[in-house]
């Protein structure tokens, strides 16, 4: 039922659009008919040019993403369970925090070229934060109520950071993770559109380059579809992880 | 088994500056093995008692000394488990799996499970073993967390009204399995309540508490298991329960 109530608006935009190229009313260059678009997009899968474009955003996103993870996760869980250390840390931290990552990709590529490098280091500084902060907020917000349980038991330091600050902070994290990978996806188009040879991004720019708006569209929808997908994925792992939470799945909020 | 002396206890809070006295120089022997319970009206310093014996709180001034058969111990050789006045579950786990974390040290797996078994089945849980804390009602979480305590089999157990939540059925029966417990596995058992049939009920000594001071000892000297029609008991009840009126 849900996904009927979703799928009416999607479905009436692109009557109204087909309606519209059809009689003519918009100009079929500056926004081609959904048929020419689909068209397009079923030759660019057979020709394997789209998934060779999405596979190459897709590992350029999942890689920065691991290696955001592996860096903001323990940061934030050293920090969050040893307060003291918060007084050298935080206003460097803010202070990264509040230049956004589209900014640096001149220097960027003047250190690194054009090559991988910029774009992981792009897609690392815009995962960053949200991991970064949404860990440490859960680590923090941990009930100190559960934390005394532990206490009593004599539960070591691993013991508490495992069975009570771990699961007790992981719908944060959760959420952490799903908004990094939004954003990362996100800059990512960002860094393809000004630097790239290949990848999602690129192949808009290029389409730009040699008129076709057709390929631009299927791009835009390609990279609404995925973020999509990514983020429902998310979802559907947060239930699998998390069975004691008794929530609604809301879609695509963050 | 393990005895607590307390002396010259005190513990002073801050709330904006302003030093509340939650107990002032408390002085109280419980002797090894014995039942003693703990009453007073609510804000009297009975859950702060508590927390200072399991030693969650540093004391303002004075000391604590637990003594196993005559000789002085420290709070690091013991074995000490509190029921808090809330049940404070794991969201995160199941009953069954609530009461296991306090058997965490505990490598032989058979074993954790033998005893989880063995209380969840007293404890009348066994229905709700895989239910998750937000799916039980409040007595029943509360039962969990006796349940917990008791898993951990420690050599002293410190309970804040563990059976506040639960109904006068549920808790006659659950009071006279204390009894038992207490009876067959020789613990010294600290129990707060603000129920003086309660307290007369299970304790040797009933402790008397106003305004973060002792104001009397009370010697239970009856027989377990208690009746509560007795003329004994009632008198007893009566005695404890105009100490407490009568400031
Ligand atoms: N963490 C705290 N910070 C400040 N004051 C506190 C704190 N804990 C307890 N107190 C104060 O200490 C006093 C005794 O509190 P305590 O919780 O020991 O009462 P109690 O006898 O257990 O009451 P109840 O029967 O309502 O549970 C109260 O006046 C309370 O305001
Ligand atoms: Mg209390």
């Amino acid at each position: 039922m849900k996904l009927i109530k979703g799928i009416i608006i999607p479905l009436v935009i692109v009557l109204l659009w087909l309606f519209g190229s059809l009689t003519g009313f918009f100009n079929s260059y500056l926004l081609p008919s959904p048929v020419t678009i689909a068209g397009t997009m079923s030759s660019l899968i057979e020709t394997g040019v789209l998934f060779k474009h999405i596979g190459i955003s897709l590992y350029r996103v999942l890689f920065g993403f691991a290696l955001t993870f592996m860096l903001a996760f323990p940061l934030a869980v050293i920090l969050g369970m040893n307060k003291k250390w918060n007084d050298y840390f935080d206003p460097i931290l803010d202070f990264i925090r509040h230049v956004p990552p589209l900014a640096c990709i001149p220097i960027l590529i003047l250190w690194f070229g054009i090559g991988e490098p910029p774009k992981i280091a792009i897609i690392m500084l815009a995962t960053f934060f949200p991991v970064f902060l949404n860990t440490l907020n859960g680590v923090l917000g941990c009930d100190k109520k559960l934390l005394e349980v532990g206490q009593v038991f004599e539960f070591t330091a691993l013991e508490r950071f495992r069975k009570i600050i771990l699961p007790s902070a992981l719908p944060s994290i959760i959420l952490g993770m799903r908004l990094g990978l939004g954003y990362s996806w996100r800059s990512l188009i960002g860094a393809e559109l000004i630097a790239a040879s290949s990848g999602i991004g690129y192949m808009i720019i290029d389409a730009e380059q040699i008129s076709r708006p057709d390929i631009i569209f299927v791009g835009i929808i390609t990279i609404g579809v995925f973020g999509y997908c990514i983020d429902y994925g998310f979802l559907k792992l947060t239930d699998y992880f998390m069975p004691w939470e008794d929530r609604q799945v809301d879609y695509g909020r963050g | 088994m393990a005895g607590v002396e307390i002396r010259g206890a005190t513990k002073v809070y801050y709330i904006k500056g302003v030093p509340v006295h939650a107990l002032s120089n408390v002085n109280l022997s419980i002797a090894d093995g014995s039942f003693v319970t703990v009453v007073g009206k609510s804000g009297c310093g009975k859950s702060t008692l508590l927390r200072l014996i399991c030693d969650l709180e540093p004391l303002t001034s004075g000391n604590i000394t637990f003594t196993v058969e005559g000789k002085v111990k420290s709070r690091e050789e013991q074995r000490i488990s509190m029921v808090f006045q809330e049940p404070r579950l794991m969201p995160w786990l199941t009953v069954e799996q609530n009461m296991a974390m306090a058997l965490i040290h505990e490598p032989d797996s058979k074993k954790v499970q033998a005893t989880v078994e063995r209380f969840l089945s007293m404890l009348g849980l066994k229905r709700f073993k895989d239910a998750y804390p937000r799916q039980i009602s409040g007595g029943m979480a509360q039962r969990v967390a006796v349940g917990r305590t008791l898993c951990y089999d420690p050599d002293l157990i410190l309970m804040d009204e563990p059976l506040g939540a639960l109904d006068a059925f549920t808790r006659r029966n659950l009071q006279r399995e204390m009894v038992d417990i207490f009876q067959y596995q020789r613990k010294t058992i600290v129990f707060v309540t603000h129920d003086v049939d309660e307290a007369v009920f299970l304790g040797q000594k009933t402790v008397i508490l106003d305004s973060g001071r002792v104001v009397r000892e009370v010697e239970i000297p009856l027989d377990y298991p208690r009746i509560i029609t007795e003329q004994a008991f009632f008198l007893l009840r009566e005695d404890i329960m105009n100490t407490i009126m009568s400031d």
